[in-house]
């Protein structure tokens, strides 16, 4: 059996690790065990058993000396001179006008709102000529097994005047490409490749 | 200067935070947070004085907090002069609501991660190979157990955290090393303390059978 006579804390110490390992501990009880264990090799050793990550008391910043003060002053000297070095190629940054980001914010905004009000016409446009065609619908011939389980929207793909393709002669044999022009300045064309032999 | 040159993440300036009278961080400061906080704020306006304040007072914490995280000197003092470099070009940015050293070591996280990553399958691969060779240990008491020298416990360290990953190891350090509570840590990290407490839960169950398994001559009792 162990003795505390080699540590009067070692009984404390052996508590306070079990109350870290179930998360019960408070900081200052803590900071006060790792204080200890920096100090005690009795103890230290008794509470790396317990839990093996108390090995990197030594690496705490309460008992690690941190840079030398040469090292801290070579890097803010370092510091300071690439600022300096940047602020001679570019305004440092408060010297930027707040106007200047809030404006382009708003810019953005506008443009945004520019292109989805286009995209919304767009679309009222071709709905507008869908329904022109579907209330003058082209005489084209279906064959009769297939009609009835055409339904609305079909019938108006349908009723598009055929596309001549637009390349025949691809090294593909049945491939095809196909272009469908615009209905309007506003709108692009469609092209697409129909290829069966196509490997996806 | 050599600076790293990986890509950093917009840092923002607003911590997300759990729970109310999270805001403002606690860290502390050599000169008191509030007078950092009036300090960021004229830089932000272009005195170049303050800026250089700032950096003079906070580039030892940061270095110190750099070298634990990275475990290289020199790769410390790389990170730690990006740090600033960022914190300069985004101060417009810094929300004087929290603390700046908050912000400040987010940043320099942010900074570390990237450069672990950058690293990271390299070390690994040395880590799984790399066994301690004992050097000279220093003892206060000539009878008793001796106490591990700094450099030896920093190399175990090195060796066992690369089991860890990014953020477990982030955290890890700044809770056992650098002595920040969960709230300061999700502050600095941008996520909840429920995470914080996740992540360090996992880091320290990890670290202990790592270094059980590759380093049992240190944990053996009396």
């Amino acid at each position: 059996m162990r003795t505390n006579a080699l540590c009067p804390e070692l009984t404390r110490t052996r508590e306070a690790v079990r109350q870290r390992l179930s998360e019960e501990v408070s900081p200052s009880s803590e900071r006060a065990l790792k204080a200890h264990l920096a100090s005690c090799g009795f103890c230290a050793a008794e509470a790396r058993a317990l839990d093996p990550t108390l090995l990197f008391v030594p690496l705490a910043a309460a008992v690690s000396p941190g840079p030398s003060p040469d090292e801290a002053r070579r890097v803010t000297a370092d510091v300071l001179a690439e600022v300096k070095r940047r602020s001679r190629v570019a305004p440092p940054p408060a010297a930027r006008p707040f106007l200047s980001r809030r404006l382009l914010q708003v810019a953005a905004l506008v443009a945004l709102a520019a292109a989805l009000f286009a995209v919304e016409g767009i679309r009222l446009v071709r709905q507008e000529q869908l329904a022109r065609v579907a209330v003058a619908p082209v005489p084209v011939p279906v064959p009769d097994e297939t009609r009835d389980t055409l339904d609305a929207f079909d019938m108006l793909e349908a009723a598009r005047p055929p596309v001549r393709p637009l390349i025949q002669d691809l090294k593909n044999p049945g491939a095809r490409v196909y272009e469908f022009a615009a209905v309007s300045l506003k709108e692009p064309s469609v092209v697409f490749i129909a290829d069966p032999h196509a490997d996806l | 200067m050599r600076l790293v040159s990986s890509p950093v993440r917009p840092e923002s300036s607003e911590p997300p935070t759990e729970g109310p009278g999270s805001r403002v961080g606690s860290i502390e400061s050599p000169g008191g947070p509030s007078e950092e906080r009036a300090l960021a704020r004229r830089a932000a306006r272009g005195d170049d004085d303050a800026f250089a304040e700032l950096v003079a007072r906070r580039t030892p914490s940061i270095l110190a907090f750099l070298r634990r995280l990275l475990g290289d000197a020199e790769d410390a003092r790389d990170v730690a002069q990006l740090t600033f470099v960022r914190v300069w070009e985004n101060l417009d940015r810094y929300d004087p609501a929290y603390a700046f050293s908050t912000w400040l070591f987010r940043i320099a996280g942010n900074l570390a991660i990237d450069a672990l990553r950058a690293r990271g399958t390299r070390q690994r691969t040395e880590a799984e190979s790399f066994r301690l060779v004992k050097g000279a240990r220093t003892s206060s008491e000539p009878d008793g157990p001796m106490l591990l020298a700094e450099g030896e416990v920093r190399r175990v360290f090195e060796s066992c955290a690369g089991v860890l990953s990014e953020k477990q190891r982030l955290v890890f350090v700044l809770r056992e090393f650098e002595d920040k509570d969960s709230r300061e840590i999700a502050q600095i990290l941008g996520c909840r303390e429920s995470t914080v407490r996740n992540h360090l839960f996992q880091a320290r169950r990890l670290l202990r059978e790592e270094i059980r398994k590759r380093f049992p001559e240190f944990v053996v009792g009396r």
